[in-house]
């Protein structure tokens, strides 16, 4: 179909420049698209961002390093758990932290609740985008139980804080082991529904498969990473790669992208990676709850004085939307020397112009979605 | 068999309500009274149908829907009819909302397009019978007319996606051209096995044939074929999920209609809903046996005695084909609110491809099959 | 050709499996039905309190809450508030000002002028209730919440009531004990700033008014730790200043400052820090000639009459140093704008030492430009002059 499309702009016509953004419903938040377009067929795309740049990393270096934590809740605002972990994780490597077990068991749990919730919304989002607007009640449905958990954990629904440097802001409350494993049992079977919905719904099939394919070298020269890396066919996940935390110790496998009713590569791939990562991420969580040490303070290694030695640490996990970094120096006060966080999405958004050229308008949809995108981290 | 229109001459000349008793001054008289009557079913079956749409893609997201608005004692809250007064509500804001024609547009284009696709609408409205006899205005080519008059509001999408003087209003409009125009075909291929059947280009000829024999619908295998195409080829004429390309809301933020707002925008809405029923109530007529009892029908095979439970009747007759519109009504919004939204190219590709290769075929078969059975 | 026909076939079906789900759903609404119609029916909070073993503490972030009682003006808090949305005025109280207790029975020392909490500003990162040495700053909201119902829906219409205060201080109190402490009053000082700031046609002397405003805002807070010290013996610790670890410093001069305060000689208060230190293990050779020097230093006696300032002062009296100009004088004018900037005009004055009958001169001059010059007025202007 791509060369069909191709074959279209023989005849050329004079190129109209279009605006989409940054007021737009699918440009997933304020990102601003400057398309140049022959009729429908798009030849280049510009992306200009900064519309919500809040200058994280600035702000970093005026706030104490357990300040920062309320910061990155706010980057990538769809996987709070995850930035909080990761940044955590920076730290304590920098400070050399010895974390007790169930509070590295429960940071998985929390983790890989915060993964399902991020690909559900990456899921609604791109069936939305596409038309279909039923999917994303049924997503936004399920995610809403997974925030149930984190407020009955932590008080807070979007924005958590949960995970410190060092340990946890508060221990798991009393039930949420039996509460957490019958969301499990739910949403297994919610995973079917999408399928039906769809993931195999001809119509969303002819949309996606095919459509911006993104080879592996280009994917791997501009840095993308996470779901829309392993959706072009590599097998690269932090988690089994670099093992960080406690992941080693669980049986799962990193959800590869395989062609399957199409390229490798395209936007269905993309999109299938993340609805396989629901369930990876659904067995972790199993067996991570059903290993969680019974005792243990999550309060026992959080330093009185959090005050790094002097140096600096570059740290990287495996966020929902691909690999998140935090460059952390440290002159040995209690406030960041210089923070830099390395945005996932930026680098994924940056492939767009890559792979959307020689599209159509409603491609680049589909495309923006299966890249799934997030402004706050992009902007910071 | 008479009109409405001829029944409200004679009426209006028999009780002497015309001055001279002019045929012309009935005449006028007729008309003003039957488009004010269809205007204000237009805006009902809009008002309706908008509440009818929301309760049921609410219902099919696992969400209750508007539950707030209501009058007359149904307040609004935790009971079924909570939100009833919903979109008179919304019909009220709209009117009462600032009529904004942005600066660079073609101003006199701009304000009459919707009253183009308006009129489009209204005038398929005329030649539709809703029963036998209900009809406002019976063609001998009503068919032909219907087709012919509802392809008219392309030229209302065209005019407004160009006289708004915005790029995302173009795209709707150059994808409302081609989509109406390519639908036109299969649509007209499907009718024309219908009319080869019987043989006339009037509902009520096409519905006292179905009367006589079956409904088209369980006619022959090829006739469902038809009907589906038909059915589907109507959903497209409408713009509706999943051909809703024109103004689809998250691609071309609203398509034609983007700079809109209110009263303009709400003609573009009655023009809608009035163009889904015209669909469903064609198709209705066509395929469905139009106005013809279903308990009927079924006894009839059966060769029960005549009696009340047949159902049958003027008033029984429009009660069904309501009954029919609504459930096709509904079938496309079980469809919005299934399906994700096509591509330009995969439309086309439906259209030329599949609809009207089919469609020919069918025409073809259809021939056969009467001659070998009929 | 199959491909075509099997392309045909997996749309039908796969296009009518998806309508077989939403007819599942449209069927079984009542049963699978997500929402939660908001007013009539409330979301219910997982029971729960956090870490602590407080039952009261609550682990739904809705609202701050202080119980201003339980404050010790600690400012922990304020700083622990990633975006500084806590704003805290104290005034230290004299010796001879009982301000009572915490419940955790920890002296009260500050009087808490102001306790401002901005929730519009607040990001609910819930930091600042960890730092509370009393626990007395926490978020509620949540049914289980003995001291407070369910709060996730405290919606205002006005973006200024997001500001909740919650020093309940009285006027009265908080002039009552500055005077004690023979500080300016921060309120007044913040007030005088707020006026200023609301001034109409923003002009030069306006902006500098508030800077000025600004610096006499925060003397205010800093004064009562400076001028409070008379109350008390004193001694001079510079000799500590030059120990480099904080730690050790800090230990330090705290020892020696209680030592201090229970009326020892300089030499036993050399020899109490010196034991203080040895405790924690961190006496070295250095550090006992740094003590050694502490030994020389002499202690001054506080002087009879710092503590002896009269309290039952009235507050314009207060407000007026001598030889100064009373502003709040002018507090009779009704009219804001009027008032503004007859304030304004009169500070300037004050600062550069000019003359009161030139300044109210002026005063006339401005207010009768903008035709606000009344009889009302005329008086108050005649009163200040007289």
């Amino acid at each position: 179909m791509s060369e069909a499309l191709k074959n279209f702009g023989v005849v050329k016509a004079e190129e109209m420049v279009l605006n989409m953004g940054p007021q737009h419903p699918s440009t997933h938040g304020v990102l601003r698209l400057r398309i140049r377009t022959d009729g429908e067929i798009v030849s280049h795309i510009e992306p200009h961002i900064g519309y919500l740049h809040r200058c994280f990393e600035k702000h970093c270096e005026n706030v104490t390093y357990p300040q920062v934590i309320p910061y990155t809740d706010r980057c990538d605002y769809l996987a709070s758990m995850n930035n909080n972990h990761v940044y955590a994780m920076a730290v304590e490597k920098l400070m050399d932290i010895e974390l007790p077990e169930r509070v590295e068991y429960i940071r998985v749990i929390v983790a890989e609740l915060q993964r399902i919730a991020s690909h559900l919304m990456a899921l609604g989002a791109m069936g939305l985008d596409l038309g279909g607007v039923t999917p994303i009640t049924w997503t936004f449905r399920d995610r809403e139980r997974i925030l149930d958990l984190f407020e009955y954990t932590c008080g807070a629904r979007l924005l958590y804080n949960y995970i410190w440097i060092g340990g946890l802001s508060h221990d798991l409350p009393p039930k949420f082991v039996q509460y957490a494993n019958e969301f499990l049992d739910y949403f297994e079977k919610q995973i079917v529904e999408y399928d039906r919905i769809l993931t195999y719904n001809k119509i969303f099939v002819e949309r996606t498969a095919d459509v911006g394919v993104l080879p592996v070298d280009v994917a791997i020269s501009y840095g993308c990473s996470g779901p829309v890396l392993r959706g072009s066919g590599v097998n690269w996940d932090l988690r089994k790669n670099e093992p960080y935390s406690i992941y080693d110790r669980f049986e799962w496998e990193a959800a590869v992208g395989k062609g399957e009713v199409g390229t490798l590569g395209d936007c269905w791939d993309r999109y299938w990676v993340r609805v396989e990562e629901m369930r990876q991420s659904v067995r972790i969580v199993r067996q991570a709850l059903a290993q969680l040490p019974k005792e243990g303070d999550v309060h026992a290694a959080i330093p009185k004085k959090i005050r790094p030695p002097k140096g600096e640490i570059y740290f990287r996990a495996e966020n929902p939307k691909g690999d998140l970094g935090f460059y952390i120096i440290s002159d040995g006060s209690p406030v960041p020397y210089r923070l830099k966080m390395r945005s996932s999405t930026f680098c994924n958004l940056s492939v767009l112009n890559e792979i959307a050229r020689g599209w159509m308008i409603s491609d680049v949809v589909a495309i923006l979605g299966s890249l799934d995108i997030v402004l706050g981290e992009i902007d910071r | 068999m008479t009109s409405f229109t001829d029944s409200l001459i004679k009426g209006l000349l028999d009780l002497g309500l015309v001055p001279g008793g002019s045929a012309a001054l009935a005449l006028v008289g007729a008309v003003i009274f039957l488009g004010v009557a269809v205007f204000l079913l237009i805006a009902l079956n809009a008002l309706i149908a908008v509440y009818f749409e929301r309760k049921v893609s609410a219902f099919m997201q696992d969400r209750l829907g508007p539950m707030e608005a209501g009058f007359f004692g149904f307040a609004g809250g935790k009971r079924f009819w909570g939100g009833i007064a919903q979109t008179v509500a919304d019909a009220l804001k709209l009117l009462g909302k600032e009529d904004i024609i942005p600066t660079d547009t073609d101003r006199k284009l701009f304000i009459i397009a919707p009253f183009i696709i308006f009129g489009a609408a209204f005038c398929a409205i005329i030649g539709i019978p809703v029963g036998y006899g209900l009809v406002i205005s019976d063609f001998n080519i009503g068919i032909f007319y219907v087709v012919a008059i509802s392809s008219v509001g392309v030229i209302g999408i065209i005019l407004s996606g160009w006289a708004s003087n915005n790029k995302w209003s173009l795209y709707g409009a150059m994808r409302a051209a081609a989509q109406i125009i390519s639908y036109e075909l299969p649509i007209g291929m499907s009718l024309l096995l219908v009319v080869m059947v019987v043989g006339s280009l009037q509902f009520h000829d096409i519905v006292a044939w179905q009367e006589t024999n079956r409904w088209f619908i369980i006619h022959s295998p090829f006739t469902v074929i038809a009907f589906l195409i038909f059915f589907l080829s109507g959903v497209a004429e409408v713009n509706r999920t999943p051909f809703d390309l024109p103004e689809s809301e998250s691609e071309l933020v609203a398509g034609f209609m983007t700079e809109y707002s209110g009263f303009r925008w709400a003609i573009f809405f009655l023009s809608e809903y009035a163009n889904v029923a015209v669909v469903s109530l064609m198709t209705a007529i066509v395929f469905l046996g139009g106005w013809l009892s279903p308990v009927g029908g079924l006894l009839r095979t059966f060769s029960v005695a005549d009696g009340w439970y047949y159902l049958e009747g003027p008033w029984w007759g429009a009660f069904w084909i309501s009954v029919k519109a609504i459930f096709l009504i509904f079938v496309m919004m079980w469809f919005r609110w299934t399906w994700p939204r096509m591509r330009v190219d995969q439309l086309m590709y439906t259209a030329w491809k599949v609809f009207i290769p089919f469609a020919l075929v069918n025409i073809f078969l259809v021939g056969v099959w009467e001659l070998l059975f009929a | 050709m199959s491909a075509y026909f099997r392309n045909i076939g997996i749309a039908i079906s796969t296009l009518w499996d998806g309508m077989r789900l939403t007819w599942k759903h449209f069927v079984n609404k009542k049963e699978l039905n997500a929402t939660l119609q908001y007013p009539h029916e409330k979301w219910p909070i997982p029971e729960r309190h956090i870490g602590f073993p407080e039952a009261s503490y609550n682990i739904i972030r809705s609202r701050l809450h202080v119980d201003i009682d339980n404050c010790i003006s600690c400012r922990r808090c304020e700083r622990a508030c990633p975006i500084h949305c806590i704003k805290i005025d104290a005034v230290k109280a004299p010796k001879d000002h009982e301000l009572g207790q915490t419940s955790n029975g920890t002296d009260k020392k500050l009087l808490v002028a102001r306790f401002d909490i901005d929730m519009a500003e607040c990001c609910w990162c819930n930091l600042c209730t960890y730092d509370c040495p009393e626990e007395c700053i926490y978020m509620v909201g949540g049914p289980n919440g003995k001291k407070h119902p369910i709060d996730y829906e405290f919606s205002k219409r006005d973006r200024n009531d997001l500001v909740f205060q919650f020093a309940t201080a009285s006027d009265e109190q908080v002039a009552e004990i500055s005077a004690a402490a023979g500080v300016a009053d921060p309120r007044a000082a913040r007030k005088q700033r707020r006026e200023n700031y609301y001034l109409p046609d923003g002009g030069q002397a306006e902006a500098v008014d508030v800077k000025a405003a600004d610096k006499a805002d925060k003397p205010a807070v800093d004064k009562p730790k400076v001028k409070a010290k008379p109350a008390e013996p004193k001694m001079d610790m510079s000799a500590l200043s030059v120990i480099e670890d904080r730690v050790v410093r800090g230990l330090a001069k705290k020892t020696a400052m209680g030592a201090v305060r229970a009326g020892k000689q300089p030499v036993e208060v050399a020899e109490a820090v010196k034991a203080a230190l040895s405790e924690a293990g961190k006496l070295t050779a250095a550090l006992e000639t740094i003590i050694g020097q502490l030994a020389q230093a002499t202690i001054t006696q506080p002087e009879a009459a710092a503590t002896e300032k009269p309290v039952a002062e009235t507050k314009a009296a207060k407000d007026t140093p001598e030889g100064e100009i009373d502003l709040s004088v002018l507090d009779g004018i009704t009219d804001r704008m009027a008032r503004g900037k007859a304030k304004a005009i009169l500070n300037r004055a004050k600062r550069q030492g000019g003359p009161v009958a030139a300044a109210v001169d002026e005063i006339r001059t401005t207010l009768s430009g903008l035709g606000k010059l009344n009889s009302e007025i005329e008086e108050i202007l005649a009163k200040l002059e007289g």
